[in-house]
């Protein structure tokens, strides 16, 4: 940090000149305001970060009494991408659950801001509820879909044997389907995130817009198609963006719902990282979970960058 | 055409159950006891009684939810301090490396603390950070750094370099200009950043599983998944224990709902 050399956006130096008493105070003031929040990064994400990069090429191997650290190479990169299957049943399970959400989520926010925003009758109260779950943690709507779903005393099973159809009534999340249930308890989460997202940018199409849409005599559904579509279509890359990105850090949620079971079906990327890193019974070596961790975050990083140039880039054609 | 207004009305209905019915069914469990929690799942209390609620109190609820607003606190008062600045000198100084250090923070809004929270434990081990609620705080804090200082910077960028420069005239140094002129105009922008991390300190999950250890120093999520082992039977009690965690993040949504919804898509949009 010390070699960073503040000065005002104003004032030029020629190279050489040592710098003037007024110019080494401004330095100083700005490495003062600078420093702390650097440091504080640093220290705990930067360095978390590198230092995840450095383990994913090293073991910790017995060795006498204690334990040694031996360099292993691109070894666990291959023992993770070439036998581990459930890191692959994992990355699939999170690449299912973002598609999910484009496909779901994304077409359900999107009607359901259209409704708001030709101001359905109780728009308002709409907002709100469809937006409240929103406000609850993962961790809270993973216990309580556990309820929902649980055999004796859940919502749906209750739902099923007071229609009659008592017979239908399982374990949801032990049964091969949890996926699914999980997927939508996300939707029953998020929706509303996205909703008023949309919902930000359908009000900035002014009204006018809408109005000689009307004059020209096209129906409601053509207006949607030529006057609302062009402006969605920015926000639908961000929206694709945002959804793929969250999906791709799931979690809590699982953690406190499956764990990952029954049988690693609802494993996502993470919760096998945590758990191979801090309760996987063996011994506690952190170069493996550490290149999964690395893997991940190359494959989101590409993710993000493939999706942005491509729906970009699709718009700039399409103007 | 009035077909299709009636299946939207009947699919807006329908989704409003959807989303609420969860929330209404909770709300209703956490005054019944259990056995007509099992019998009459969408039944009203045969009687209206808050046992869930008491059997709550000598539990240990109450520390976790004590531990939470502490822990939130002090992450706020992170966020108060080292973003705000970071954000002034990014907008405000220019020095080599400043784009560099700037997408260094930006990109680290991608990273989910999970992933790297292997090795961060171990750090936090060598510093004894490790099951210290002060540890924590700095943890939040820092992981909110990105977020925080991309809306402050984007909001600090924009306020009008003259205002300063009347109190540089009369001899304040950047330091006063910052805490009397900068800090006061950047309110709204400080406001959304501290409702949006307010919920995510809440909320956060695996951090605080990770990095605290005894008992009597966790936060609420933590402690929840704890307290639905030991209420494993007791569905009144667990009930009543959500509705009192989501209870600070309805009552603010209620009072800030524009403001948060604002700050909520702020980030988002302009990414």
């Amino acid at each position: 940090m010390r070699h960073e050399i503040p000065t005002s956006p104003k004032r030029n130096r020629s190279r050489g000149e040592p710098p003037s008493p007024q110019l080494r105070r401004e330095r100083l003031t700005a490495t003062g305001f600078l420093l702390p929040g650097l440091l504080l990064f640093g220290l705990f994400v930067v360095y978390p970060l590198t230092d995840t990069i450095y383990q994913s090429f090293f073991s910790i191997v017995p060795a006498g009494a204690g334990a040694e650290r031996r360099f292993v190479g691109l070894g666990h990169y291959t023992e993770a991408l070439t036998e581990d299957k459930v890191f692959w049943g994992a990355m699939v399970n999170s690449s299912l659950w973002a598609l999910w959400s484009v496909a779901v989520d994304i077409p359900l926010a999107f009607l359901l801001a259209w409704s708001l925003r030709i101001r359905v009758p109780g728009w308002r109260f709409y907002r709100t509820a469809w937006f409240a779950p929103m406000l609850l943690s993962p961790v809270l709507i993973g216990l309580l879909w556990r309820y929902i779903l649980r055999y004796e005393g859940g919502l749906l099973n209750g739902t099923l044997r007071l229609v009659g159809l008592g017979g239908w009534a399982s374990d949801w999340l032990g049964s091969p389907w949890a996926l699914f249930w999980l997927f939508l308890a996300t939707t029953w989460h998020t929706v509303g995130y996205y909703m008023v997202l949309t919902l930000t940018a359908l009000e900035e199409i002014p009204q006018d817009l809408l109005d000689a849409a009307v004059v020209d005599g096209a129906s409601r559904r053509q207006q949607i198609w030529h006057v609302v579509l062009p402006v969605l279509r920015p926000l639908l890359a961000t929206l694709i963006i945002i959804t793929f990105t969250a999906k791709m850090r799931v979690f809590d949620l699982v953690w406190v719902t499956t764990r990952g079971g029954p049988y690693g079906k609802t494993e996502t990327v993470i919760t096998w990282v945590v758990q191979r890193g801090f309760y996987y019974v063996g011994q506690f070596d952190m170069g493996y979970p550490s290149a999964m961790a690395v893997i991940w975050l190359m494959v989101m990083a590409l993710g993000i960058f493939l999706l942005s140039r491509v729906l970009r880039s699709k718009d700039l054609i399409e103007y | 055409m009035r077909l299709g207004r009636i299946f939207l009305h009947m699919f807006l209905i329908a989704y409003t159950i959807y989303a609420l019915g969860p929330l209404v069914w909770l709300a209703l469990s956490s005054l019944k006891p259990t056995f007509q929690i099992i019998a009459d799942p969408f039944g009203l209390p045969a009687v209206l009684s808050f046992k869930n609620y008491q059997t709550l109190s000598v539990s240990r609820f109450w520390v976790y939810y004590r531990n939470s607003i502490l822990i939130s606190a002090g992450g706020l008062l992170g966020i108060l301090i080292f973003a705000t600045t970071t954000a002034y000198a990014l907008s405000r100084f220019r020095f080599p490396g400043r784009e560099w250090i700037r997408s260094a923070i930006f990109a680290a809004i991608l990273l989910p603390p999970a992933l790297v929270v292997l090795p961060l434990f171990l750090q936090m081990q060598t510093y004894g950070l490790v099951n210290s609620q002060l540890g924590l705080m700095l943890v939040y804090a820092a992981f909110a750094m990105p977020v925080s200082v991309y809306i402050l910077r984007d909001f600090i960028a924009h306020i009008p370099w003259e205002l300063g420069d009347a109190a540089r005239v009369d001899g304040a140094n950047e330091w006063q200009v910052f805490l009397r002129i900068i800090l006061p105009i950047s309110r709204p922008a400080i406001t959304s950043v501290l409702l949006l991390q307010f919920v995510h300190f809440w909320n956060e999950f695996v951090l605080a599983l990770v990095l605290i250890r005894s008992d009597n120093l966790r936060t609420l999520p933590v402690g929840l998944t704890l307290l639905n082992t030991e209420y494993t039977m007791n569905y009144g009690a667990m009930s009543a224990a959500l509705v009192l965690s989501a209870a600070p993040m309805l009552l603010i949504f209620s009072i800030f709902s524009e403001r948060f919804i604002r700050g909520m898509s702020v980030g988002a949009l302009k990414g």
